[in-house]
């Protein structure tokens, strides 16, 4: 039996998109100062007018819902989170549309939600001459969505550790660092504003070195190190990271994918001093291991020539683009149209590696390596059962920061996301080849949306049909909050209509 | 007779120095990409803007070229020569140049990259300032915004008092 929510429920939750939105408010204030340091006036007034528009929308919503306690229940929790990231690509895409850079306002808000997402398509016309503010801002969106927007405003803001709790877990992270939500939030923004500080040095310093200026190459580390380590794929320029015409700054951008991939209970464990578990850790295993299969299938499907002949080439074209699928981040130092000239053996070898995906808790999207682990390890489990003798007791642990011993519900929790996301993988790609588009590239381009990957095969253009851009910008969300948030909403909804 | 040896002569002299045929009309970004096995090593034209900063290295410069669709970069090799004065941002239109040079699938010299080596600049037309256009409305409709944001302030330091 359904439940009708009460106007409790629905004044808890509004005051808190309230104070979210208040919170996005704020952070619109920052592109500001890159416009003022880059002497940008007009794009100014697209942040002053946004931001100014979401403390009145935020204020009016904490005004009229005020609440005296905090009491935020399960369903609370995963309703604030799944209408904050709707409510965050209205408000973000406000000032995109207003930079007249976008063909509409449904393509400026395909790019707010790419950009929360942590995805890193694109629909921005003539982004070669987008100004430092706007471009600024598409990356700042990347790195809130990779922390987890409604975790960055409420971790600072919220009193009760329980209200928080429920909102962390309906951000898709599932892991607990420290003994509470709010010290690790807090943890997670100290190693993010430590990297970010770090990789932005070296790559401003590499830029440098590659012929940047210095403006340049400080703006450009900035963005493109909250691209990589929030494993969305954003860059400055049309090119991608062909612009930069460097194997060394790609080279740091992988290291950057690869701490931007590591789970941040692992980040942990590594800045305490445990460095054993990178060699124990199940998730880390998977991941090396998917990683050098998927590996093996592009390198496969590439090669022409002997490969001892071309290893650098294979190294830098085919491991660089597989990495950043895998990863889910969509840097790219091909063109669109070279990697849709690759065999299917290596589109397909790209398909599974973006699917499977990085680290939970961390900034990837796709099934992630620790369900895979989990899952092969019952796979093992039961196999192992079938060959030993009946009266055997049989326990398969895994390790994943300690030693756990692995129970049907992990097992059944990690196959049921593992299912939601083959599902939304393949609608998507339906829809696609439902308008015309050929079925390896409709699963490419779907893949790519849902596990928040960015990499494209050209399907996403501006010229592409409005109805599958709304495809994709749903497809991002719900890849990014990994499906409980928005059943729990679509649960909500049905329950207004139907509950009693 | 002379006559014909003659001819036969400057046929097999062209074709002896220059085997590859050339490609010298104007193609697009896509187009190259797309012919990239037809066209390697082949010598090809692009016209587009410059975009981004030249990206100066030893023996060089690296230059991005959008064609309004696609960008490439193009190697310019000290020897060419070019400097523009324009380079495409949000404050400028950059200068819009033709190329002649040397196209490659996968690029020996720059670890496999699919670029051009210019060998010839032309400037077809010389880029300009990007006037900054401030929408009053926009300036307006921002004062009005941020005057509501003051006011519900109050209205709510009042309500709770």
């Amino acid at each position: 039996m359904l439940i009708r929510p009460n106007l409790k429920d629905i004044k808890v939750i509004l005051y808190y998109l309230g104070r979210i939105i208040v919170g996005l408010g704020v952070s619109f204030i920052l592109p500001i100062f890159v416009g003022i340091i880059f002497k940008e006036t007009a794009p100014l007034y697209d942040f002053l007018l946004s931001s100014g528009l979401c403390f009145i929308l935020g204020l009016i919503l904490i005004w009229i819902f005020r609440i005296k306690e905090e009491t935020v229940t399960w369903m609370h929790g995963m309703l604030i989170v799944s209408l904050s990231w709707l409510v965050a690509m209205f408000l973000g895409a406000i000032p995109l549309f207003l930079s007249g850079h976008y063909q509409g306002y449904l393509d400026s808000c395909f790019e707010a939600m790419s950009g929360l997402a942590t995805t890193g398509l694109t629909l921005t016309k003539d982004l070669d001459h987008l100004s430092f503010t706007h471009n600024f801002f598409r990356h700042l969106l990347m790195f809130m969505g990779g922390q987890g927007i409604v975790l960055v405003f409420l971790s600072f803001l919220i009193k009760t550790q329980m209200g928080v709790f429920k909102i962390y877990v309906g951000e898709a992270r599932d892991e607990i660092i420290l003994p509470n939500v709010v010290s690790t939030a807090r943890f997670i923004w100290i190693v993010s504003i430590t990297y970010l500080i770090l990789g932005t040095l070296i790559l401003a310093l590499v830029g440098i070195k590659e012929g940047l200026s210095i403006p340049q190459a400080i703006f450009n580390g900035l963005c493109v190190f909250m691209a990589g380590f929030d494993t969305g794929g954003f860059s400055p320029h049309s090119q991608n990271i062909l612009y930069y015409h460097s194997f060394f700054y790609e080279l740091i951008t992988i290291v950057i994918m690869v701490l931007g991939t590591i789970n941040f209970k692992l980040h942990y464990s590594l800045w305490s001093g445990n460095r054993k578990e990178i060699v124990k850790n199940i998730e880390i295993i998977s991941f090396f291991t998917t990683v050098m299969i998927t590996f093996s299938i592009v390198i496969l499907g590439i090669v022409q020539k002997p490969f001892s002949q071309n290893f650098l080439l294979y190294f830098r074209q085919g491991f660089y683009q597989l990495f950043s699928a895998h990863s889910g981040t969509g840097f790219s130092n091909l063109y669109s149209l070279q990697i849709k000239r690759w065999s299917n053996l290596a589109i397909l070898g790209l398909i599974v590696a973006m699917g499977l995906g990085g680290g939970v808790c961390s900034t990837t999207g796709g099934i992630k390596a620790l369900r895979i682990g989990i899952i092969f390890k019952a796979i093992v489990q039961d196999i192992k059962r079938i060959l030993l003798p009946e009266s055997t007791v049989l326990v398969e642990k895994f390790h994943h920061i300690k030693e756990i011993i692995l129970e049907d519900k992990h097992v059944r929790s990690c196959m049921i996301i593992t299912f939601c996301y083959l599902f939304l993988y393949f609608l998507g790609a339906l829809i696609a080849v439902g308008l015309g588009y050929p079925f390896l590239d409709a699963l490419f381009e779907s893949v790519s949306a849902s596990a928040n990957v960015g990499l494209s095969l050209g399907i996403t253009q501006l010229g592409m049909p409005s109805i599958l851009k709304v495809t994709y910008i749903l497809q991002m969300w719900i890849g990014r909050l990994e499906f409980i948030a928005i059943f729990t909403l679509i649960g909500f909804l049905v329950s207004i209509f139907k509950g009693k | 007779m002379l006559k014909y040896k003659g001819v036969i002569f400057i046929f097999f002299f062209i074709l002896g120095f220059n085997l590859k045929p050339v490609f010298s009309q104007d193609l697009t970004i896509e187009e190259i990409i797309k012919r990239q096995e037809e066209l390697d090593q082949k010598e090809i034209s692009i016209s587009g803007e410059i975009i981004g900063e030249a990206l100066c290295r030893k023996g060089g410069c690296w230059f991005n070229i959008n064609d309004g669709n696609f960008a490439i970069g193009v190697w310019v090799p000290e020897e060419v020569r070019f400097k523009p004065k324009y380079i495409g941002s949000y404050k400028y239109r950059g200068d819009k140049i033709l190329v002649d040079g040397i196209f490659n699938r996968r690029c020996k010299q720059h670890l496999g990259e699919l670029d051009i080596h210019a060998k010839k600049i032309t400037l077809l037309k010389e880029g300009e300032v990007i006037e900054e256009r401030i929408d009053k409305g926009k300036i307006f409709l921002s004062i009005l915004i941020w005057v509501g944001v003051c006011l519900i302030l109050i209205l709510m330091r009042l309500s709770r008092k």
